[in-house]
């Protein structure tokens, strides 16, 4: 494979020439770079080597940024073999950095937008090696043909894909992996938590998301209780929740000017795919409600690409491979959206099929979590489960029937704390990530007295 | 878009080439230059970072007068600053004679032009300057010697060798084109020992990592010479050829058993035996000694242990062998090369007196007396960040009644000047440089003018000899200005030398006439016998040591019974880091990216020990001073020490300086500023 990033552990050492290259070479602002290093055991555990990974993009063979990049944003040059991202494309939604393993895309809060590596492009076009390879002072990284068998790596923190990353990198060599050290007494070793990833999913920064897939839910459900009971919608009420649906989902993005464009990936990108069913529903879900409330067919049409809309709006998230599918989370949308239409609507069966698996995941989700040493946030725990489940059912059961409105309430502000645990416990795929996990894995086979310290950490 | 030749002149051992792209008069690249096999593969991120340097908006681009009032700046005009230098110039030419002016340069830069300065103050009517040097002196004199000079082999040559020790040296950070050497001579199944108290980025490589208790190495040394003695593991050829004084110290080494080696160092006999092993079975073997374990009271004497470990053992003059520690072959220009430079003259002219020890600069100012010092001129310094006891550093320039300093951006010492005069970085004037670690001769070229109303010392100094009525400042011999005037100036320079000349020079770096590839392979030493001298008698006369290399405890160790071991507990080390040459580039933002405040690293037991946690403030001190930072932890760091690299201004969170101690070496007249205890405390979070 020609065009492939050659990397050496064995001689970088982590300098950071090759990331100021990179700045200088694209005139980026001096302190953001395309390029990272990243440094495995940088508190210098005895018994573990320390050494540096320096990537960018890999410029994969399967670019999954540029499947998921919901404006078709992404191209891949065929004569150089780079996934190019087009900056005037750019909607600045971040789904391209969720999807990318290796943290390549990069978002610039000032421009709002994505930046990453280009492989240099224009210097191929002149026959020059990508400036971070040509100025790398020890020959640490560099630039060339590889084959197929030799792409991607074997080395701890570098998350394995499938991918077809355009990288090599140099297995550590024995002899020179760890020194013997004179004095590597250490009676409480230091385990630093882990790094968080550059690109990471948080519920600090997608708040807004937590807000709108909620909400979207409670429209959709509101929408199919319509159909199945007496129970009818306000028009001005729906159309302003529909607008504040829509802003929080374009709060999102860095470049709200090009929200249009987020519908341009239908094929491949379920986040186009979530925008098209959405706004197919509220505009539907709309008419329906303000033109011809009497149409069932229209009104049935609406809540059946509403929910298709909630379907999506799960998938959305399937880009994060080191999280559960949602499907299998408590908080899908889905699930939310039928739960929440069997208790506005009063249908018993419905509420209790949705509301009782909603409760196991929950639960089985908490055990497991106490079993691997995950924070599990107890009051939040109790407070998801005392307002969405105990609270609701025991008015549902012996509540007056002027309570109903508490018990609705108590149910939204449980599916909302859930929402925000499902953002809290997305991960993204990292080098950073995945240097913590192994850095564990080694210490707790190199040092068992370390690996109870890495548990005492997490506690 | 113009590319021309050029080459960084940082105080680094690299002195890298460089190829630098220039854009409508202004520089968009630095790309590497192959015209330099010591460093093909371009310049490290300080070299890269020039690009943000010189248009940094922080630069000094006008005369500056400090505000007394504020302790800001204001822009004056060149007439105005020049005019009131002076004229305060006269008045202390006059009363109390120009002697009460030090004039105090430093190593920020490298090239022949430097001279200009000590020229300029000896047409005033004199000056008082200073002796010695901040970082080298013990090893160079220790080196000089031992082999009668400071010289090496070139740069590749390690690549040959089978064992390779970097003694004190972190490589990887300060040396970075070495590790490519290094890397290949592992490839080619080489062993890698590194010494040094902390795992460094360099140690990562090594076989072995030997972390010794700091200022001991000289008893690390003394033990493998008595282990390859006694077990006649020695290469009796070479020591019966080459070497003076091997009886007298295979005598004194006798006793100096591994045992005890282990008890001072606090390295288990077995890897000092292990390293022992190395060196009798691993030939070439090659020493590179770093410039941190100079600054000890014991270091020249510890430098002609090491040395003596490769004369037994018949490392030198061969290749893949030798001591990497020096190499000033390029120093052609130097009528008296380092260390005898640092030396204050035997006979003072009555001129220049040469009275101040760099060492120890902050009370040797102050004590200074007839006359006593009024003024100070400080150019390539910033020696309230970088000399020891920066409290008294202070105190003695505030002592003073004018100071100016010539700097590209408001630094520790800038910001304690009345003036500011703004000075060139290496674009924007031509010079020609040597190296310490290759034997290239480079051009460092003009590329762009000057930005705003910066000018070269040469032109500041004829600019203030018209005002003081000295004529000599016109003669461009002395003082070039113009491109012209440089170039000639240059050339001249270059003319006994038949291989060099600008226009070569412009093409690439040129070796060194009459380097040697391999140095001594002649077997020359100019040295009184003409053999490697492990026994010296020149070491008694001048500097009061024994003959032989001996191990001394310094002067300031947790095993000195003053003060106290438990008042300051822990060692405080304070090497280089890759992001800095001393204090030069921290202020840029591609080099803050790495990392914006200084750090103290501690051993986990340690910090534990005083309740500290990683990310704590901690305040570390003595009673010479002490600097309030961060706290991070280091599970590769020896029990005892605490590490802070050196080079942060007080204006980012405090200089090392602070707790450092001024004291002379030895020998060389250097600065044994790293014997530096102290105690680390966890700052409560009402403080």
């Amino acid at each position: 494979m020609p065009n492939s990033f050659l990397f050496d552990p064995n001689r970088c050492t982590g300098c950071g020439a090759c990331r100021l290259a990179c700045s200088i070479e694209n005139q980026l602002e001096p302190e953001y770079s395309w390029r990272r290093i990243d440094t495995f055991n940088r508190t210098r555990h005895p018994g573990v080597p320390l050494y540096h990974l320096s990537l960018a993009c890999n410029h994969c063979a399967e670019p999954e940024c540029m499947y998921a990049c919901p404006a078709l944003a992404y191209t891949r040059d065929e004569a150089s073999g780079a996934v190019l991202l087009n900056e005037d494309e750019c909607i600045g939604c971040r789904y391209c950095a969720w999807a990318c393993p290796y943290d390549a895309p990069v978002f610039v809060p000032r421009r709002g937008l994505m930046g990453k590596c280009t492989f240099c492009h224009h210097r191929l076009q002149e026959g020059l090696e990508p400036a971070c390879a040509a100025l790398c002072p020890t020959g640490a990284l560099g630039f060339g043909d590889v084959t197929e068998a030799e792409l991607g790596s074997g080395i701890a923190g570098f998350p394995a894909t499938e991918l077809g990353p355009r990288i090599k990198i140099e297995p550590l060599q024995e002899s020179r992996r760890l020194p013997v050290m004179t004095a590597p007494e250490v009676e409480y070793p230091y385990v630093a938590p882990a790094e968080p990833p550059t690109t990471g999913v948080s519920l600090r920064s997608e708040w807004s998301l937590m807000l709108f897939t909620t909400l979207m839910a409670t429209l959709v459900a509101a929408v199919a209780t319509t159909l199945t009971s007496a129970f009818s919608l306000n028009p001005v009420l729906f159309l302003d929740a529909a607008a504040v649906t829509m802003a929080l989902g374009a709060l999102h993005l860095g470049k709200v000017s090009r929200a249009y464009r987020a519908v341009l990936n239908v094929r491949r990108s379920w986040l186009s795919r979530e925008i098209v069913a959405v706004s197919g529903f509220l505009a539907l879900a709309a008419t329906y409600l303000s033109l011809a409330p009497e149409a069932g067919v229209l009104g049935g049409a609406a809540t059946l690409v509403g929910f298709a809309g909630l379907l999506c709006a799960d998938q959305v998230y399937s880009v994060l491979k080191a999280s559960r599918p949602a499907h299998r989370h408590s908080a899908s949308v889905l699930w939310t959206g039928f739960f929440l239409t069997g208790v506005f609507a009063g249908r018993g069966w419905l509420a209790a099929v949705f509301g009782f698996g909603k409760l196991a995941l929950y639960v089985l989700r908490k055990l497991e979590f106490i079993g691997t040493g995950r924070p599990v946030r107890p009051l939040v725990s109790l407070a998801r489960t005392a307002f969405g489940f105990v609270i609701p059912m025991g008015l549902w059961l012996a509540g007056p029937e002027d309570t109903r409105l508490y018990m609705v309430a108590g149910v939204l502000l449980g599916e909302l704390i859930d929402r925000g645990e499902y953002y809290a416990e997305l991960e993204s795929e990292s080098p950073r990530r995945q240097m913590g996990i192994d850095l564990e894995e080694q210490l707790r086979a190199d040092r068992p007295a370390a690996a109870q310290l890495v548990a005492a950490a997490a506690d | 878009m113009k590319v021309f030749t050029t080459a960084c002149p940082r105080n680094c051992y690299s002195t890298c080439a460089m190829k630098v792209e220039v854009e409508d008069g202004r520089i968009r690249r630095i790309e590497p230059h192959p015209g330099n096999a010591a460093t093909p593969g371009g310049a490290c991120l300080k070299g890269l970072s020039y690009v943000e340097r010189v248009y940094h908006p922080g630069r000094v681009l006008y005369p500056l007068r400090r505000l007394p009032e504020t302790g800001g700046f204001e822009r004056i005009s060149w007439d105005e600053a020049l005019d009131t230098i002076a004229v305060k110039l006269t008045e202390l030419r006059a009363d109390p004679g120009p002697q009460s002016l030090l004039y105090y340069s430093g190593s920020g830069t490298k090239g022949i032009l430097k001279g200009a300065g000590r020229e300029f103050w000896r047409l005033y009517g004199g000056c008082t300057a200073t002796y010695g040097d901040l970082c080298w002196p013990a090893g160079l004199e220790a080196t000089r010697l031992t082999l009668g000079e400071n010289k090496h082999s070139a740069p590749w040559d390690i690549a040959d060798a089978r064992l390779i020790v970097l003694w004190g040296k972190n490589a990887a950070e300060t040396n970075i084109h070495q590790m490519s050497f290094i890397d290949r001579a592992l490839d080619a199944g080489a062993k890698l020992v590194v010494i040094d108290p902390r795992r460094t980025q360099s140690a990562e490589r090594a076989d072995l990592l030997i972390q010794p208790r700091p200022g001991t190495d000289g008893a690390l040394a003394l033990a493998i010479a008595h282990l390859l003695i006694a077990g006649g593991r020695i290469d009796r050829e070479f020591i019966d050829k080459h070497v003076h004084g091997f009886p007298a110290f295979a005598a004194s080494v006798a006793k100096f058993t591994a045992e005890r080696a282990a008890e001072i160092t606090d390295v288990p006999v077995e890897y000092i035996e292990r390293l022992a092993e190395y060196f009798a079975t691993l030939r070439p073997a090659t020493i590179s000694p770093g410039f941190g374990m100079q600054r000890f009271t014991n270091s020249g004497q510890t430098m002609r242990a090491s040395l003596a470990l490769l004369a037994i053992t018949g490392n030198i003059g061969r290749p893949g062998a030798g001591w990497v520690y020096a190499n000033l072959q390029s120093h052609i220009f130097e009528t008296v090369r380092d260390p005898l430079a640092f030396y204050p003259p035997e006979r003072p002219d009555g001129v220049v007196r040469v009275s101040i020890s760099t060492a120890r600069l902050g009370p040797e100012m102050l004590a200074t007396e007839d006359p006593p010092l009024r003024m100070i001129w400080v150019e390539r310094g910033n020696p309230v960040t970088q000399n020891p006891e920066t409290n008294r550093v202070l105190e003695a320039f505030r002592a003073l009644e004018f100071r100016v300093v010539v700097e590209q951006f408001l630094t520790d010492t800038a910001r304690e000047a009345d003036i500011v005069l703004p000075a060139k970085t290496m674009f924007e004037q031509s010079d020609v440089i040597g190296a310490y670690w290759h034997s290239y001769i480079q051009l460092k070229q003009k590329v762009i003018d000057p930005p705003g109303e910066v000018k070269p010392e040469t032109e500041i100094y004829r600019l203030l000899a018209r005002r003081l009525g000295i004529p000599e400042g016109e003669d461009p011999g002395v003082f070039p200005v113009s491109d012209d005037e440089v170039e000639a100036y240059l050339e001249k320079a270059l003319q006994p030398f038949a291989a060099l000349s600008l226009d070569r020079l412009r093409q690439a770096p040129q070796l060194a006439p009459g380097q040697q590839e391999v140095a001594f392979s002649d077997f020359i030493f100019a040295t009184p016998s003409g053999k490697i001298e492990i026994e010296s008698a020149e070491a008694v006369e001048r500097w009061g040591v024994d003959r032989l290399p001996t191990y001394e405890e310094p002067a300031e160790s947790v095993r000195q019974p003053q003060p106290a071991a438990d008042l300051y507990p822990l060692y405080m080390l304070t090497p280089n880091t890759k992001n800095r040459i001393h204090s030069q580039f921290n202020n840029l933002r591609m080099i803050r990216q790495f990392g914006d405040e200084p750090l103290a690293y501690l051993h986990p037991d340690d910090a534990r020990q005083r309740g500290i946690g990683d990310g704590d403030w901690v305040r570390v001190f003595n009673d010479r001073g002490e600097l309030e930072v961060e706290a991070v932890l280091d599970n590769g760091l020896k029990r005892g020490c605490v590490c802070v690299t050196n080079g942060w201004w007080i204006s980012e969170g405090g200089t090392v300086n602070f707790t450092s101690a001024a004291r002379e070496t030895d020998m060389g007249y250097g600065a044994a500023f790293h014997e530096n205890r102290v105690e680390v405390e966890r700052l409560s979070d009402a403080e």
